[in-house]
């Protein structure tokens, strides 16, 4: 057991101190692994930012979109007072759905002929109930025109109308004869109507009165729901006329048929078709309701107008109609024009120099000239969205906002450095203008002189993140969009390459570098449209950065740079 | 030199300076126990690269009070997770070349560390791992048989056979 546990102990203290020199190219190649993973997620975070500035954009946008949307009627708001002729309101609305559903049903009608009396869709859960309420109602009148034909008085009455010698033919009154005998078909002879609707008023009006005008109170009662004054006064106004065409009609019963006669179901077609159509169509509905003898042709349950009359619109009622068709214009939301634009820009970029060096730490280092305007090549995808001409721009943009080029490095002490001594272990890293140099030489050398490696490039290269906002001013195939914003700018690469001139040269890194610095923005992109999809345009932005890029007070920076540059992009 | 505490804090935020200034502190130290736990110098040099870039991610796991033990762990797990991911690449080995070496001390023998790595590189590779697990990172043989999937008897049957072809190979040297 001892002589085991000797041979263990000894290859255990072996091994426990044991260390060999590390190969030189395995840093290399870990640090080359690292710096993949690093932009790997570094991308992994732009995508994942962009991502979400384009779905906060866009939900943002179809919010705004759902806001300005109209409103439809709300038949739950009780608040709302229903107008004059009739005693109802609001609330009284489902009582007189349910009751002249009961009429519907007592009176055995066809609910298929009923929805043919209105063709249109609802557009609304509320608008169905007014379509029903409405339907129902034009179902009611229905019946009542069952009732007054079932009635021998209309007979008597027609009969009494030609025995006053009024001008109708033979071929009407058989026609009422027959409809007095039939079911009710309100299409099948507008003349036949014409000349029952005389009879229809004068008869009926006690009967019916009470009702047509509880109808007319409530469609009118959700017209002002609607808050659709002009269409409520012309309401009136035709009711007023009825009335009195009424009275007229009564009165000097051998004058014939008036114009009038047919207001009643102006107002009917109007109301029930405001109710289910949308503001437009209502808007034309209104105004052809006005100028011409519509009564006939639509499907309406009282059509007792004369087809062949074309009724001329008052001067005033051309006006409101004028006048609704402007407030039904205003009420329509403005479509809304989006556009998604992705594009691509390669300019020329430019950074101002860096005006002082930052404080050197080795004592055997003393000036650096100052830095060159730093000029590169940039190359930027860019994504737009473009909503009723305001654009919200973002992208992904590679920036080099440091140095890139030679700095002199003047040096009054020579400082002898035994690399092969001292590179990898006591010394490891030397100082020199807040950069860490790893010293690896590519021509190995037992001595050479620090101050050889007079220039040094630096190198940080950025992913800049801008997101602005602009608007976009169209002319013809031109467009200009001037915009404003911020740039989140990240560093992934940060490399110094210092040389002498016997070529010489190590690598290092700028250290103390911010990995986020937020810089403003302003611009001004034009774009020319090729086709519908394509477009080219010139893009010119000045980027400002109000901190420094570093975290070292004896180092400050703050980089602005000017890019220009053609663009491509594609609309969506 | 800035302190280690200074580079683990950096290196746990991902400072591409800190990982370089860990990786020289410690590449040689893990480059030797990379050679104690593969075949040849290339394999170590794999096995040192792939074993860093571990160290790197999972420093934010860190939280131990010995940095090098803690590296040198995930280096042998890795050398591990090689082995079982090709093991069904059996190695043969002529025990009949074994003498009875039992009597043998190996106190006194004056081979140095490089020797002593050259010794254990010609075990066959489990007897290798077995015995680096157990003399020299000091596992029990129940947890071996657990790391290469074995079983316990196989253990210590191979840590046996393994200090056998030590001492046979140290009193051969020695006799030379």
């Amino acid at each position: 057991m001892n002589k085991q546990n000797n041979i263990d102990d000894l290859f255990k203290n072996s091994a426990q101190q044991f260390s060999a020199p590390a190969p030189k190219r395995a840093w290399a190649n870990i640090d080359g692994v690292l710096k993949r993973k690093r932009r790997i997620i570094l991308f992994q975070r732009v995508l994942l930012a962009a991502t979400v500035v384009i779905i906060a954009s866009v939900a943002f946008f179809v919010n705004i979109n759902t806001n300005t949307n109209p409103q439809f009627v709300d038949s739950s708001d009780s608040s709302i007072e229903t107008p004059i002729l009739n005693n109802n309101n609001a609330n009284s609305k489902s009582t007189n759905i349910v009751s002249n559903e009961n009429i519907i049903e007592n009176k055995n009608i066809d609910k298929t002929s009923i929805i043919k009396i209105n063709n249109n869709e609802p557009i609304e859960t509320t608008e169905t109930e007014i379509v029903n309420v409405v339907t129902t109602l034009e179902e009611t009148l229905k019946s009542n025109i069952n009732d007054v034909e079932d009635n021998n008085i209309i007979v008597n009455n027609a009969s009494k109308l030609k025995a006053k010698e009024l001008d109708i033919d033979k071929e009407i009154v058989e026609n009422a004869v027959i409809a007095k005998g039939t079911e009710v078909d309100i299409n099948k002879s507008t003349s036949f109507n014409k000349h029952i609707s005389e009879v229809e008023i004068n008869e009926l009006k006690t009967p019916i009165n009470n009702e047509v005008s509880m109808e007319v109170a409530q469609i009118e009662g959700i017209s002002v729901i609607k808050e659709e004054p002009v269409v409520k006064e012309k309401n009136e106004e035709l009711k007023s006329e009825i009335i009195e065409t009424e009275t007229d009609v009564k009165e000097s019963p051998s004058e014939g048929i008036n114009n009038s006669t047919i207001k009643p179901d102006v107002v009917e077609v109007v109301n029930s078709e405001q109710l289910t159509q949308s503001t437009e169509t209502i808007e034309s509905k209104v105004i052809e309701s006005a100028i011409s003898p519509i009564v006939e042709e639509s499907e309406s349950v009282v059509t007792i107008t004369e087809p062949e009359e074309v009724i001329i619109p008052s001067v005033e009622e051309a006006q409101i109609a004028r006048a609704r068709a402007r407030a039904a214009a205003s009420n329509v939301p403005k479509k809304l024009d989006v556009d998604f634009l992705v594009s691509q820009t390669y300019g020329i970029s430019v950074t101002n120099g860096i005006g002082k060096t930052p404080e050197i730490e080795n004592p055997t280092l003393s000036e650096a000239g100052a830095s060159k305007a730093n000029t590169w090549f940039s190359a930027a995808v860019n994504i737009e969205l473009d909503v009723n001409n305001w654009v919200i721009k973002s992208g992904v943009r590679r920036y080099n906002l440091m140095i890139h080029g030679d700095f002199e490095v003047k040096q009054k002490n020579p400082w002898n450095v035994d690399l092969d001594k001292y590179a990898f272990s006591e010394l490891g890293y030397i100082k020199i203008f807040n950069i860490n140099t790893n010293l690896r030489l590519a021509k190995p050398s037992s001595i050479i002189y620090i101050q050889d490696f007079n220039h040094y490039n630096i190198n940080v290269r950025y992913i800049d993140i801008p997101l602005s906002v602009g608007y976009k001013f169209t002319r013809k195939k031109l467009s200009l969009v001037p915009h404003l914003g911020v740039n989140y700018t990240m560093a992934y690469s940060n490399e110094v390459e210092l040389t002498s001139e016997d070529g010489y040269y190590m690598f290092g890194e700028v250290t103390d570098l911010k990995e986020l610095i937020i810089g403003v923005t302003a611009g001004c992109s034009a774009y020319y449209d090729f086709s519908d999809h394509f477009m080219v345009g010139l893009d010119a932005e000045m980027v400002y950065y109000p901190s420094s890029v570093s975290n070292n007070e004896t180092f400050s920076y703050k980089p602005y740079s000017l890019l220009v540059g053609p663009s491509i992009a594609f609309k969506f | 030199m800035k302190s280690i505490d200074k580079i683990l804090a950096a290196c746990k935020k991902n400072k591409a300076w800190a990982q370089a200034d860990l990786f020289e502190l410690y590449s040689d130290k893990m480059f030797g126990t990379c050679l104690y736990y593969s075949d040849s110098e290339k394999d170590a040099e794999d096995l040192l690269q792939d074993g860093f870039i571990q160290i790197f991610e999972n420093i934010k796991k860190y939280k131990q009070d010995n940095l090098e033990a803690w590296m040198r762990r995930v280096i042998i797990n890795l050398a591990l997770m090689r082995y079982r991911k090709d093991k069904h690449k059996t190695e043969l080995f002529d025990n009949s070349r074994l003498e009875d070496v039992q009597n043998y001390s190996v106190e006194d023998t004056q081979m140095d560390a490089n020797d002593l790595l050259a010794l254990i590189n010609k075990l066959p590779k489990q007897y290798r791992l077995v015995f680096n697990l157990y003399a020299i990172e000091g596992y029990k043989h129940k947890e071996i048989s657990e790391m290469l999937d074995i079983s316990e008897g196989t253990s210590k049957s191979n840590l046996s056979r393994a200090r056998n072809i030590l001492q046979n190979s140290i009193k051969q040297l020695d006799n030379i």
